[in-house]
Parts: C-alpha cells; sequence; structure tokens
C-alpha cells in the first residue's frame, strides 16, 4: 500500500492506501480504504471509506457510509443523505452533520453535532463552551440531534427530541423532548426537559 | 390452502407488531442485563443484523423492537462466547452468510443431531456427493424438529427431499421453515425470517424452523468443520 498526498486541485478513483493525505482541493469518485486520511484542505468523497484513523482539520463531505476506528474532527465533516458514521472512538472539537446514524463506543464532542441518531457507550457533547477557534467560526451552529441512546450520556447546550440512557447529565441550556433514563439523572436548573420517563435516581 | 403474508420492510414495521413476536428494546436490555453500548458495538461488529432493528412510531417519536426469540438467542449466545472468541472471530460464527464448507455423507454422521436413521435414506433422497453448509443446518433443523413431533425417518426424508432445492439456492440462514400438514401429509413453507405466515384453520402447523439459530448453534459445537 501506497501513501498518496493530494495537493492543489485533484481528483481520485479511489482505492486503497496506506496514508491519504488532502491539501488541497480533493474529490473522490469511489471507496477509500486507508490507514490514515489526513484532510486539511477541502475533500468531497461519494464512495464508502473505510480507515483506521480519520483526521479532519479543514472541510470533508461525504456521501457514504464511513467506518472508522478513530475519527478526529476539528473543522467541518458532513455526511448526506442515510449514510452511516461507525466507529470505536469520535471526538470532535468542530463540526459533525451526519444525515444517518452516527455510532461509536465513545465520542467527545467539545462542538457542534447535528445527526439523526447517535448510538454507543459514553456520548459526551458539549456545545456550550466557545473557546475554540474553530467552534467560534461556526457558533450559529446548534447541536440538534433525533435520539440519542447510550449507556453514559452527558449533554451540554444540546437539543433533542429523545434521549435514552442509563447515566445521563443533562446539562446547561438543553433542551430534550423526552428522556428515558433507567440509573441515575441529572438536570441542570437551566435545561428543558419536556416528559421522563424509566426507574431511576435523581442527583442533586 | 389459504396463506396470508405480512411483510416487514427493513427497519420499518408495516404490520402488527405482535404478529412477529416482537421485543422492545427497552425490554431486551432488561431482561439480558446488557448496556446501550454492548447493543450497538455488537450491532457495529455485525453480531446483531441490522434488519432485526425494526422501528415503529411511538408517542416518543420512535421506538425500537427485535424480533424476540432470534435476538433473546443471538444475545444468549454472544454473551457466552464472548470470552472464548474476539468479536471479529464471533462475527464470522454468527454471520447469516453461509459458510463455504462442503462435506460429505461420512461427515454427517459425526453430527449428533441428525437422526442416524434419517442419514441411511438421504443419499437416494440427495444425490450430490457433497452438502453445504445450508443443507447440514437444514437436515439438522428438520432431524430435531420432526422426531419431536413423532415423525417417521421416512416422512422426514420426503420432506427434506421436497424442500432441500429450494434451500439449497439461499445465501442467507435468515431464513423460516414452516413445517405444517394437510391431512397426512408434511409440507413446508420456506419464507424469509422477517415474513411472518398466517395459515387458514384446515391446516396444522407443526413447528416453525429458525434456521440461523440452529446455524449458530452448528457453526460453534463443529467450528472445526465450518469455520
Amino acid at each position: 500500500m501506497q501513501d498518496f498526498s493530494l495537493e492543489g486541485i485533484g481528483k481520485i478513483n479511489g482505492g486503497e492506501f496506506r496514508t491519504l493525505n488532502v491539501e488541497g482541493v480533493g474529490s473522490c469518485s469511489s471507496g477509500v480504504k486507508a490507514e490514515n486520511i489526513y484532510i486539511e484542505g477541502v475533500f468531497n468523497c461519494s464512495g464508502e471509506i473505510e480507515v483506521e484513523h480519520l483526521h479532519c482539520e479543514g472541510v470533508a463531505d461525504f456521501t457514504a457510509n464511513i467506518r472508522a476506528k478513530r475519527i478526529n474532527v476539528q473543522g467541518v465533516v458532513s455526511v448526506r443523505r442515510d449514510a452511516k458514521i461507525e466507529a470505536e472512538e469520535i471526538i470532535c472539537e468542530g463540526v459533525i452533520k451526519a444525515g444517518g446514524e452516527i455510532s461509536a463506543d465513545f465520542i467527545n464532542a467539545e462542538g457542534f453535532i447535528q445527526a439523526k441518531e447517535i448510538f454507543g457507550d459514553r456520548i459526551r457533547i458539549n456545545s456550550h463552551y466557545h473557546g475554540k477557534r474553530i467552534v467560534n467560526f461556526f457558533k450559529r451552529e446548534k447541536s440538534d440531534i433525533k435520539l440519542i441512546e447510550a449507556t453514559t450520556i452527558e449533554l451540554s447546550d444540546v437539543t433533542v427530541s429523545t434521549v435514552n440512557g442509563r447515566d445521563i447529565t443533562i446539562g446547561p441550556y438543553c433542551k430534550i423532548d423526552h428522556l428515558d433514563c433507567n440509573g441515575t439523572l441529572f438536570i441542570d436548573r437551566t435545561a428543558t426537559v419536556g416528559n421522563i420517563t424509566g426507574n431511576y435516581t435523581m442527583k442533586n | 390452502m389459504l396463506c396470508y403474508i405480512n411483510i416487514t420492510e427493513q427497519n420499518n414495521v408495516t404490520l402488527r407488531g405482535d404478529d412477529l413476536n416482537l421485543i422492545s428494546k427497552k425490554d431486551l436490555l432488561a431482561i439480558t442485563g446488557i448496556s446501550y453500548g454492548q447493543l450497538y458495538r455488537w450491532k457495529r461488529e455485525r453480531l446483531i443484523p441490522e434488519e432485526w432493528f425494526i422501528k415503529q412510531s411511538a408517542y416518543t417519536g420512535q421506538e425500537t423492537f427485535f424480533p424476540r426469540e432470534q435476538i433473546l438467542s443471538r444475545v444468549k449466545s454472544i454473551l457466552e462466547l464472548k470470552d472464548k472468541y474476539s468479536l471479529e472471530e464471533l462475527a464470522k460464527i454468527l454471520s447469516p452468510e453461509t459458510s463455504l464448507t462442503k462435506i460429505t455423507i461420512k461427515d454427517l454422521y459425526e453430527i449428533e443431531e441428525i437422526n442416524k436413521g434419517l442419514l441411511e435414506l438421504l443419499p437416494k433422497i440427495y444425490k450430490n456427493d457433497y452438502y453445504d453448509f445450508i443443507d447440514v443446518v437444514f437436515i439438522v433443523a428438520v432431524s430435531e424438529s420432526t422426531t419431536k413431533a413423532g415423525l417417521t425417518n421416512q416422512q422426514c426424508a420426503e420432506l427434506i427431499g421436497y424442500s432441500i432445492p429450494v434451500v439449497s439456492k439461499q445465501k442467507s440462514t435468515n431464513i423460516t421453515c414452516t413445517v405444517f400438514s394437510v391431512g397426512e401429509e408434511y409440507h413446508m413453507v420456506i419464507s424469509p425470517s422477517s415474513l411472518s405466515l398466517d395459515f387458514d384453520g384446515g391446516i396444522q402447523i407443526i413447528d416453525r424452523l429458525s434456521l440461523s439459530e440452529v446455524a449458530d448453534k452448528i457453526k460453534i459445537k463443529y467450528d472445526n468443520k465450518f469455520i
């Protein structure tokens, strides 16, 4: 497997790489399998992505499923239509927009996520902190999700239709329509939560 | 004979949930003691097929249901095997795709779930020298079920003879075989597991055989032959 670097403007047909670097403006018309994908420029891909580590500091636009071990987003990653993001770990300090589901064991977002559904083991989304440069740039964005389901959930300044989990912390400025909890539950006084169900212990 | 088919589109229920004997996600977690994290990790690792996640409208927006017997059996298998095999190996064992291994009639004698009297009749009804994995799973399922129901080896062999050409063409074990009798005759309907079949009162249902459950059991027990 080879390393490949897209500098300037270029187009690839997909394929297998050890490391794919996009530093300019690149597009890809079919699937990519790689150990590492680094995006520092603009990348559009219409094929499926299978990668160990996806790192995006630029702007990436995908229209098919992404399967990764680790995803690190410091820029903007958009996954259109019903395409899915599957990973063991997702770290987001930028923006993720997903038309389909995001599924990961561990998600830690200090940025914004817009998604239809997020599933996992430990999910933490804090959209309240605006210290990061890229987040400031997108500060008009809002974390808006239809469904979050995970063992442990921690949210700040996130709007969600339905939250289901075992241990749930609803932080400042969250807006939740329905919440089902079967462990411990904390709700910040500035958060708005509609219907609450489940067998839970309220934490102060 | 009248047979009504209820169709469940992938991930989107279009019929009454109780027809398929479904279990809600919440009940599944409560009964098995697994967490959301484990459930979704196993889905990502393809240990639980995506088509088993059936979404239905609920007052909270949407609720997910599963085919009860299949998911409970699958979770039990995963919990029993997860310390013995890696998730990758487990995915291979529990994959609905059929194993590519072919075995001979001699190998079939080592599979203790198959009635030995039936094995003597098999070469007369199935002329191939080799049996595909799906054939083996089917023969095991029919043998176990018909023995339990009191069918003779001859009746069981006839039933296999009628059905095996249809079963052999299947590429996935996600199928259900519904054994029924009309008068003295035994027949079978082979359908995707997502279909629910209703029969008229003149039909006596003998058994519904989920081949995916039998396939899991056989792959695990005879891993030296099929993995």
